[in-house]
Order: structure tokens, then C-alpha cells, then sequence
């Protein structure tokens, strides 16, 4: 995968995520990926002395060496790190948090979840084929992501 | 070598069939999240012996028809038929487990407690006299997080240090739970000595929720050891 390929799929995954109601999810991957990576980078800098404090001005002010922080950016393979990463962390695990609850609940055949809030009046209601449906379609999904993962690593 | 047009085209059609209408709901796959801490919780109470029942705001038993928060509110609320469990151990003051509460912190401030195991009784009085279950009446509480951006994460996280400050007592287990793993997030509260855990999901490699279910295991078991 090139780093254009990377970079276009990045767009279009989170163009999918917007397309389907995500834009929240979609948002909070493209600012993780603009974040850029930390990593600790080492400068010579020189002292500062107040020479309110001195009987006489240093000839040569010293330098010494001092730890900061610095930020690139992503590259487009990694930003495709991100985004994998996310998928699987959020739309993957959502799918198969219901079938865990509802063995909790030891929910019967039929059985349904709704959520509401106190000012609702619309919940939103999943029941058991669905949530097995979801289970099925994220089982599927973690296998192309992890395929994916591999394509983007073989080529880095 | 370019990208497989065909394992695009998959994901693409994948990605759309795994899209539940939770995730697209305005909490954003929050509450979900915090259900299934709570069912985490819900298992920990059983493996330390308890029996469980899950009853609505009106006493009646629930079996099939679970109605939970979207978003927080009161204890007393009788506008749904909000599910709770009851959770028994043998001769223990009966515990409940609920989400999405409100509860009184030391300052009077009211909070929202994502998963929140009060004492039964304390709970029973607030649904009476309709008023928030105080911090006291904690046993147990979780802060749940359902998100990935790990900037974000060290803003939830300080908010958290707030909110523990708040409704921590002596002898009260305070959680934060997060899907997502974030460094800078995990180092504060190794440094706060906080109980957390993130990377919590049912398909997460390292066993995470098994160890945090493991945690709530100990809360029982000391709550346990306290009360008989």
C-alpha cells in the first residue's frame, strides 16, 4: 500500500463512518491523527543567568544539554493505524458487547434491550436476532481489518 | 504494490452491516459502554456467591424486556420502567447495581454516576422520598468512557480526579473504565493511584475486563468480609 493509498482510504473510511451517522467517530479519528506522535528529542541550550545574582557576567555563557518534546505528523500508513485501531476499539467491540450483556441478563429468546432517557419518548430498542446480527457483522469486519492491518504494515 | 480494490470494497460493506443504531444514537455508543461495565459487574457479584435479580423502578420483576438510561438521571424516576439489579449475598445488607445516576457528593454537588452499587435499602428510601442516593451509600461506582481520542482522554481523566475526590469514602471502590487505551491517561492515575483500567472490551486480547471484573470481585468479597 502506498502512501497515497493509505491516505485516500484514510479519507473515504471516515467518509463511510460520516455517511452512516459517525461523524462524532469520525471527528475524534481525524484529531487523534492530527495529533502527530510525541517523542523526546534532546537540545543544547543555553543557561540563563540573572546577573542581579552575580558579582560578574560569565565570560562564556554554558550550554547544556535539556529534554523536550517534539510533535510530527503522521504519516498517511500510520494515520491508517488510527483509523484501524478506532474501528476495532469502538464499531468492533459494540457489536459484541450485546451478546455479553444479554448473557448477563440470561436474556430469554426474544428478549430486548431498549435505551431512553428520562425525556424521551422514542427508545431505541435491539433485540436478540439483532444483536446477533451486529455480532455476526463485526466478527466479519475485525477479520478484513486485521487483513488490512497486515497490508499496511507489509509495505511500511 | 497497491491496495486490494476488493478488501476495500468489503470493508466498505462490512463497516456499513456493523453500524448499530446504538452507535449512531446521540450518546454515541455511550450508554452501551456503560452497560456492559455494569454487566461486568453484574458477573463479579455472581462469581462471589450472590444472587441476582433485575427488578424495575417500580419493584416489578424484568426477564425480558430491559429498559435502560440513555442519559443520566434520577433514581426515582418512574417516566420508564428503568431496570436495576438486586444483588443478595447471604447475610449482607441487599445491594442494587444501577447506571446513569445521580448522587450527591460530599460537597452536596450533584454527579452522575455511570455504574453505581448502592445499598438497597439507602435506595429504597430515595425512590420514596424521591432524592439522590448520597456518595456515602456507595459501594461501588465506575466512570465510563467511551471514546478515542486521547487528548480528550486526559480532559475526562482530570474531571475524574475531580469527581473521585468527590464521592470517594473509606472502604468504596472508585473505577475508571475506558475502551480506548491512552498513555498519557493511564500515567496519571498510576501516579494518582487510581483503580483503572482501559482497553476494556469483549474482543480485547489482553484480558482486560476479566481483570476488572477481578477487581470487582475483591470490592464483594471485602464488602462481604466487613458486613457478616
Amino acid at each position: 500500500m502506498t502512501e497515497q493509498d493509505a491516505e485516500d482510504l484514510f479519507h473515504r473510511l471516515n467518509m463511510i463512518l460520516r455517511d452512516h451517522g459517525l461523524a462524532w467517530l469520525a471527528t475524534q479519528i481525524a484529531a487523534e491523527a492530527a495529533e502527530g506522535r510525541a517523542s523526546p528529542k534532546m537540545l543544547s541550550v543555553q543557561e540563563h543567568f540573572d546577573s542581579l545574582f552575580l558579582d560578574e557576567a560569565p565570560a562564556r555563557r554554558a550550554r547544556r544539554k535539556t529534554e523536550f518534546t517534539h510533535v510530527r505528523p503522521l504519516t498517511s500508513k500510520e494515520k491508517m493505524d488510527v483509523s484501524i485501531k478506532a474501528l476495532r476499539s469502538v464499531v468492533v467491540s459494540s457489536g459484541t458487547i450485546l451478546p455479553e450483556i444479554l448473557r448477563t441478563l440470561i436474556a430469554p429468546h426474544g428478549a430486548t434491550i431498549s435505551f431512553v432517557s428520562e425525556t424521551d419518548t422514542l427508545p431505541t430498542i435491539l433485540s436478540e436476532i439483532e444483536s446477533n446480527q451486529f455480532a455476526s457483522a463485526v466478527a466479519r469486519l475485525d477479520e478484513l481489518l486485521r487483513a488490512l492491518s497486515e497490508e499496511v504494515r507489509r509495505d511500511s | 504494490m497497491t491496495l486490494d480494490p476488493q478488501l476495500v470494497s468489503s470493508i466498505e460493506k462490512s463497516l456499513a452491516a456493523s453500524i448499530s443504531p446504538l452507535l449512531a444514537s446521540p450518546s454515541n455508543g455511550a450508554d452501551l459502554y456503560e452497560l456492559y461495565i455494569w454487566s461486568l459487574v453484574i458477573d463479579a457479584a455472581r462469581a462471589e456467591g450472590a444472587s441476582v435479580e433485575f427488578r424495575d423502578v417500580h419493584g416489578a420483576l424484568v426477564s425480558s424486556n430491559f429498559v435502560f438510561r440513555s442519559s443520566p438521571g434520577r433514581i426515582f424516576s418512574k417516566s420508564q420502567p428503568y431496570t436495576h439489579a438486586c444483588i443478595i449475598f447471604d447475610q449482607c445488607p441487599p445491594l442494587e447495581a444501577h447506571i446513569g445516576i445521580f448522587v450527591s457528593g460530599k460537597s452536596k454537588v450533584i454527579h452522575e454516576c455511570d455504574v453505581a452499587v448502592i445499598y438497597a435499602d439507602a435506595a429504597t428510601t430515595c425512590r420514596i422520598e424521591e432524592v439522590h442516593p448520597k456518595s456515602t451509600q456507595l459501594l461501588l461506582s465506575a466512570e465510563c468512557k467511551f471514546y478515542v481520542q486521547s487528548t480528550m482522554g486526559v480532559g475526562l481523566a482530570r474531571s475524574y480526579l475531580g469527581l473521585v475526590s468527590e464521592v470517594k469514602h473509606s472502604h468504596r471502590e472508585c473505577y475508571f473504565v475506558a475502551v480506548s487505551e491512552s498513555n498519557s491517561v493511564e500515567r496519571l492515575f498510576a501516579h494518582h493511584q487510581k483503580d483503572w483500567e482501559t482497553g476494556v472490551a469483549p474482543n480485547d486480547l489482553k484480558a482486560r475486563p476479566q481483570r476488572l471484573r477481578a477487581s470487582f470481585e475483591k470490592a464483594f468479597r471485602d464488602f462481604k468480609l466487613r458486613e457478616t
